[in-house]
């Protein structure tokens, strides 16, 4: 179910708050829990059918495990290593199977043999950001930085909670398991939960969905017939699409979370405002990153170790951090790229210089990385990155084609605008999520603005059936 | 819930909050608290899709959910609409499709201005080619005496370009097919045409606006501009008043004035000062019906035919029934123009019309490439290689300012083809034409210039055609006989000017030279190919090419594993030539695989082997919409039969098949008759079987070049012409139109079976009728009862009226996933189902459909008892807590306490309370019946009773037979 459709805005949402609102008070915070767990259940059955089965499944076996981590400490390691095994083997079959099977009969074929027969593993959607999930929980139980859930209604709930559940942020479970035993609602957080809400579906619907019309259509033309400005216009038009889509998501999610009583963390700091790409990472897909950093860079040895094993580490994390995105030769390269820069930016002491006063050149700089990065993850494929960037690089001037002519009507150029002085002047503008928790008259006035103008407009676009799914849904 | 601390901004938020909840919560709550201002009352009447258990983990039902809630919600379409006024007026876009906004907010059809964008230099080729038919049908039926006019209604934007908007520059190449055909049109009038964009450009400043700004057509003014130039030149025009416009100067072509016509058409024209006629056919679009007050007070008789096809595929007129022909096309359907040369020559009788016929020597006409000719007394035997083969059609007088010359061919085609002709020199000049298999009478038309040399492709498949006569007839100059031999420098050089496809053809083999060794290659057949077998065998059609001077060329037939002998070394072609062989190995039986096998006679050295696996066996044809394109997809279950294979797209395929339906049908037959199965999978999701049932992806009845069912067609064409059984299963679609009739349907697929099925596809099944196997409509979760019941009362009449037609199964009692469609263990059942009917048809089962309820009445105050007659079982189940039966008393239901079988064909509903007539008793019906506990007979298929409705009307109740 998308957060940006009419079944989940006026009947799943309303009827969730109701139902949620009703419980509390009465039942107290475990029925609370219980009801907020259905929903969830109910939310990704919708979409996933029968994988709602392996959700379950896997939220029971970790539920389990994490149990007997805590009672068996002696053999702790042997439930770990069993946790993150079922964790990982289900990923890789679900999100990567085709992708090796597709691999090997290309070899195969190439070398004279048969094929080797393969029906095409449909994907769970969410299974990256869940698998994650309870891998966190496993690690941090193991580490003794929390003890183990005992309810497993509190447990399952971590895993399977609506907001988050299917694109994230991914929540470490000691970020959280507070919230999950005592949390308090409010009408301020109702308030909050509620401009966020809004924010980020006028975010989704009216930004990202336009930008996105102009990128499909760069993306979309033959690389041999593509001129530069059409190539330059669709990389862009791509980078504010992926931004103002996920950046959506997570608002949504984080306003959501909130009309619960729920406090996730921070998913984006305003990335492009970034001053190299070390910095970048420090405000993309916060959660992400995070996860990457604790529960793989620093138990590999991160920086402690000498600086080519350093290098190494960097190079292993975002590798896997491209793989993460995808089964495609794209994101694995994606991901090799960032880690390039990462190590490059750290050899060379650029991530010192571009923080202090190199910082309006290394702005640019690593925004155009940034945007030549996203070339390579939006292409379907190398050959076709490769003929991308070539026409960004390489100048040919003909004029726009139809279908471009047609997706830059004064409304796609309007909001892409807007998308372009959002993010290029991030720097100088005030952060508009944080706006909606302060007091003041006017902040009062642009809640109402959202709340009785912009929502009705975005469900409008929404029933009206002009929206698209988020990008990270397939992730 | 806790509150803030600060009181008057802790107010504020505390409102907004319950103001966001509020608004989340309005939609829904006003339309369950107001149940009428709903949009589901409005919008479709989707039902809710209720609790189904066996869907609970499937997302298809959750869609159906979705469906129904965007529909529940009250202020949609107020929230939409609102949104398209900001868009309209803020933005000067839309989101609706199809529509483009341009400046001061001109609203313009994308199609329209799609010609221009989309750079038709491209399609020259394809305009000059249809003005060169249009211009000969003009000059055919003005020889003929019918008044002929063509027009093209100009687009909004061809009329008013300042509206559109931005368009792409520097584009290279800014012109339309419109403006392509105006200036062929310019290069050489055609005096049938009768150009409305000059008259109204002219007239859009004089008479204020003739296209509004929201309309896709012209409006009042611009019709009555348009009507007034078509009425002048129907009825008004003289010569003396057209005098200085070359591009309207219809009067003389209408008003049948010499104008360098024939002599002996003279006679038949009708004089300009008549003002009435008798007879007109109209061909046009939505954008013509303006024209019609204007026209039918000045015919006896108008008909009005809404195609682009001249003269139509569906709707049978004879054009020399009308005294007048307009075509008025839509500038945007200018693409679609397709005028059949052949029919409109046959219906307005060419022969006769002719001036004078010339016999063309059959011996002069010579191979180019890909083929071999021999000559017989009666005859020239084209042994063709396919898409590459070429004749040279001797030079002949092409037509001219005052003469048309039409070459006229008789050739018989083994199958279904498409034959291709050009002009040599310039490929902008030719076309194409569907051949049938049998014998095509086809008039090409030749171009305005002095001699043209024709190169000609008989089809597309390899085949054995015969032309059995030529001749050029020619109108309007009887001069030319004998025929005038070309001079030189009139024709251009063969050698050096042939058209591309030449280029690129093998050359002729040339008579072996001594040092090149023998050799031949054997066109294979395609892997997994079944060829639709004749009785218990069929002939099978080989060809290929060899290098040597053989007597003869021989073939065989092996079993594909072991290569033993099947069919023995046979000769098949006795006179091969050119480095061709073709022929005709006869009497290959039923069964496989085989490969294909061929050798030099009497050199056993000399031979190849084919490396295909083939068969001959039983082709079925599935056609229809999505839960027939489910039979072919849904569900791996089973393992298909080594002998299954399915063609689809045009390409065989008896690899990686999967389907549950599909496979348990092929397995079923496989198994029973033993020999291969071939199905032709050409069903299209959401088609619908008429012309409203369109939601986008075609409707069956279509016969366009382009249509559904022409695609279809050529698949059935590329599998050989003939299959043994055609299944049909659709409905839903128009179903969900709500607005066909029972009636309409049923005469709309009794004409689609008879007028274009068993027309177009040669029945392989020896019967009299090619069977045509209809498969009932499965349950849905959504949709009202009334069109769905309509729709399947249709279907079963149909099988009721037409011969050779059958209700292969009944799927009411099958399990549903998700909103309409099977679920893949139902997609097994009915295919078994489906084979029984085939095996029954084939006389291999003594019965192929459950019991059928032939008694109903009522028993007692509150009891009615049935009776049942079976046919392939003796008894039924379940005992009791039998579902499926409905009680109406007028419109509202009785309710039942319980069903239960009395005696193995009797059946007792007990009614909770009493209930007078009149009554109405129905079994399996509507569009969701509760089929939990449906009757299925002990039959080995488990066969479920038949859907039933009878209505009791008296009291005690007699037999009321459906």
């Amino acid at each position: 179910m998308l957060f940006s459709s009419p079944l989940f805005l006026f009947i799943f949402l309303p009827a969730a708050i109701l139902v949620y609102y009703s419980i509390r008070p009465l039942a107290g915070n475990r029925a609370a829990n219980t009801v907020l767990l259905l929903f969830s259940y109910l939310f990704y059955l919708c979409g996933a059918g029968t994988f709602t089965l392996i959700l379950l499944g896997s939220t029971v076996s970790d539920y389990l495990l994490g149990l007997l981590i805590q009672r068996h400490r002696s053999t702790e390691k042997l439930w770990v290593a069993l946790s993150i095994a079922l964790n990982i083997g289900l990923l890789a079959f679900f999100k990567y199977a085709n992708f090796f099977v597709t691999e090997v009969n290309a070899w195969l074929t190439m070398t004279g043999h048969n094929s080797v027969q393969w029906t095409t593993v449909a994907l769970p959607v969410g299974i990256s950001f869940f698998t994650f999930q309870k891998i966190s929980y496993i690690v941090d139980v193991y580490r003794k930085h929390t003890r183990p859930l005992a309810n497993f209604i509190d447990f399952a709930l971590y895993v399977a909670m609506f907001p988050q559940l299917v694109a994230g942020p991914i929540v470490r479970f000691k970020d959280i398991w507070d919230q999950l035993r005592l949390r308090s609602e409010s009408w301020k957080n109702v308030y909050a939960g509620a401009l966020r809400l809004c924010w980020g579906l006028a975010k989704k619907v009216l930004i990202a969905d336009a930008c996105g019309q102009v990128a499909d259509v760069a993306f979309g033309m033959g690389t041999a017939v593509l001129d530069t400005k059409t190539a330059w216009l669709g990389a862009l038009a791509y980078t504010f699409q992926i931004y103002f889509d996920f950046s959506a998501y997570s608002d949504m999610a984080i306003g959501l979370a909130r009309i619960f009583g729920f406090h996730l963390l921070e998913n984006f700091n305003r990335p492009y405002a970034a001053t190299c790409i070390t910095d970048f990472w420090h405000r993309w897909h916060i959660s992400l990153s995070r996860w990457f950093r604790d529960y793989l860079y620093l138990p590999l040895g991160g920086n402690r170790k000498a600086p080519w094993r350093t290098y190494l580490n960097l190079l292993i994390v975002f590798t896997l951090c491209g793989l993460w995105h995808g089964a495609n030769w794209t994101f694995i390269c994606w991901g090799l790229y960032h880690g390039f820069f990462l190590i490059f930016e750290r050899a060379t002491g650029l991530r010192q210089a571009a923080a202090g006063r190199w910082g309006w050149i290394g702005r640019p700089a690593a925004f155009l990385v940034v945007v030549f990065g996203w070339v390579l993850f939006r292409a379907e494929s190398l050959p076709h990155a490769a003929g991308y960037a070539r026409a960004m690089l390489i100048p040919l001037d003909t004029p726009l084609t139809v279908e471009l002519y047609a997706v830059l009507h004064y409304r796609n150029i309007a909001f892409l605008a807007l998308a372009a002085v959002a993010t290029l002047g991030a720097p100088f503008l005030p952060q508009w999520e944080q706006l909606f928790l302060t007091r003041g008259a006017w902040q009062t006035a642009l809640g109402l603005v959202l709340i009785l103008l912009v929502l009705p407009y975005c469900a409008a676009f929404v029933m009206a059936g002009s929206g698209n799914p988020f990008i990270y849904y397939r992730f | 819930m806790k509150k803030d601390n600060s009181p008057p901004q802790s107010i504020a938020h505390t409102l907004i909050a319950l103001l966001f909840v509020a608004l989340l919560l309005l939609p829904v709550v006003y339309a369950l608290a107001v149940p009428h201002a709903g949009a589901a009352k409005t919008n479709g009447g989707l039902k809710s899709p209720g609790l189904a258990k066996e869907a609970l983990l499937e997302p298809q039902y959750y869609k159906s959910w979705s469906r129904y809630a965007q529909n529940l919600i009250t202020f949609r379409s107020p929230l939409t609409r609102a949104k398209s006024w900001i868009d309209y007026h803020l933005f000067a876009m839309t989101d609706a499709k199809g529509i483009q906004v341009g400046r001061q907010g001109w609203l313009f059809d994308k199609k329209d201005i799609a010609s221009y964008q989309k750079n038709d230099c491209g399609k020259a080729q394809h305009i000059a080619r249809q003005v060169m038919h249009i211009r000969s049908a003009a000059r055919l039926a003005e020889l003929a005496g019918r008044r002929f006019i063509f027009s093209i209604i100009p687009a909004k934007s061809t009329i008013y370009p300042e509206y559109v908007g931005p368009m792409p520059q520097n584009r290279p190449c800014a012109k339309s097919m419109y403006d392509l055909f105006l200036s062929h049109h310019k290069k050489s009038p055609l005096k049938a045409f009768l150009r409305l964009d000059a008259d109204l450009t002219a007239a859009k400043t004089a008479h204020g606006l003739l296209y509004d700004s929201q309309g896709r057509y012209w409006n009042a003014a611009g019709a009555q501009i348009a009507g007034q130039a078509l009425t002048e030149a129907l009825f008004g025009a003289t010569s003396a008043d057209q005098g200085n416009d070359d591009t309207n100067n219809l009067g003389p072509a209408v008003m049948g004035q010499p104008d360098g016509s024939p002599a002996n058409s003279g006679d038949k024209h009708h004089p300009e000062e008549q003002k009435h006629y008798s007879a007109c056919v109209l061909y046009g679009t939505a954008a013509a019906t303006p024209l019609l007050p204007g026209l039918m007070h000045r015919f006896d008789r108008l008909d009005v035919i809404n195609t682009t096809t001249i003269p139509s595929g569906n709707h049978h007129e004879n054009l020399a029934a009308y005294e007048t022909i307009l075509i008025l096309i839509d500038e945007s359907d200018l693409d679609e123009l397709n005028v059949d040369m052949d029919r409109f020559c046959q219906m307005l009788g060419a022969d006769a019309a002719a001036g004078t016929r010339h016999a063309i020597d059959l011996g002069d006409i010579k191979a180019r490439t890909g083929s071999a000719l021999e000559l017989t007394p009666d005859r020239l035997v084209i042994k063709s290689m396919g898409a590459t083969a070429f004749l040279e059609v001797p030079s002949l007088p092409g037509s001219g300012d005052h003469s048309l010359r039409i070459l006229k061919l008789a050739l018989t085609a083994p199958q279904r083809d498409v034959l291709t002709w050009t002009v040599e020199g310039d490929t902008t000049i030719g076309g194409m034409r569907q051949l049938r298999s049998g014998i095509n009478q086809i008039y090409l038309p030749l171009p305005a210039r002095p001699f043209v040399r024709l190169l000609v492709n008989t089809g597309q498949t390899a085949g054995i055609f015969q032309l059995e006569n030529a001749e050029l007839l020619s109108y309007g100059d009887t001069a030319s006989l004998p025929l005038p031999r070309p001079e030189p420098g009139q024709l251009p050089d063969s050698s050096r000017n042939a058209p591309a496809e030449h280029a690129s053809m093998p050359h002729e083999q040339t008579p072996a030279e001594p040092e090149v060794p023998p050799a031949i290659v054997l066109n294979d057949i395609q892997a997994g190919r079944i060829f639709q077998r004749r009785g218990t065998a069929c002939d099978i059609f080989i060809s290929g090419s060899y290098r040597g001077r053989p007597k003869a060329i021989e073939a065989a037939v092996l079993a594909y594993d072991s290569d033993k002998l099947i069919v023995p070394w046979t000769p098949v072609d006795t006179t091969p030539a050119n480095g061709i062989f073709m022929g005709v190995l006869p009497g290959v039986p039923q069964g496989g695989w085989y490969r294909l096998a061929a050798r030099f006679s009497g050199r056993n050295a000399v031979a190849a082997r084919g490396d295909s696996p083939w068969g001959v066996g039983l082709l079925v044809a599935c056609i229809g919409q999505s839960n027939m394109r489910e039979w072919f997809h849904s569900g791996k279950d089973l393992a298909p039969h080594r002998l299954m294979s399915i063609h689809h797209n045009g390409q065989w395929r008896a690899t990686e098949i999967s389907g549950n339906g599909a496979v348990a049908f092929a397995n079923q037959l496989i198994t029973r008759l033993g020999i291969p199965v071939g199905l032709l999978d050409y069903a299209v999701n959401g088609s619908g079987l008429r012309r409203e049932a369109d939601w986008g992806r075609g409707y069956w009845t279509d016969n366009s070049p382009r249509s559904i069912y022409r695609q279809f067609i050529q698949g059935v064409t590329a599998a050989g012409g003939t299959v043994e059984f055609v299944v049909w299963m659709q409905g839903e679609a128009d179903a969900a139109r709500k607005t066909i009739t029972e009636n309409q349907y049923r005469k709309s697929l009794n004409n689609f079976i008879t007028r274009q099925v068993r027309s177009d596809i040669v029945n392989g099944s020896g019967r009299g009728h090619l069977p045509f196997l209809v498969v009932g409509m499965v349950k849905r979760p959504v949709g009202l009862d009334a069109p769905h019941q309509a729709i399947r009362n249709a279907l079963v009449a149909v099988t009721r009226e037409t011969a050779d037609c059958y209700l292969a199964a009944t799927t009411l009692d099958l399990k549903n996933m998700g909103r309409q469609h099977l679920a893949p263990q139902a997609y097994t059942q009915l295919g078994r189902r489906v084979a029984q009917t085939v095996l029954h048809v084939l006389g291999k089962t003594t019965y192929y459909r459950g019991p059928s309820i032939v008694q109903a009445r009522r028993t007692g105050d509150t009891t009615i008892e049935i009776r049942m007659v079976h046919r392939g079982g003796s008894d039924f189940s379940p005992t009791s807590g039998i579902t499926g039966f409905k009680v109406f008393n007028g419109q509202s239901s009785v309710a039942i306490d319980g069903v239960e079988r009395i005696a193995p064909d009797m059946i007792r509903i007990n009614l909770s309370q009493p209930a007078r007539p009149p009554l109405r008793l129905t079994y399996l019906y509507g569009a969701m019946p509760d089929s939990q506990g449906a009757v299925h007979d002990n039959s080995a298929l488990q066969l479920p009773l038949e859907p039933f409705e009878t209505r009791l009307d008296r009291w005690p109740g007699e037999t009321t037979r459906q």
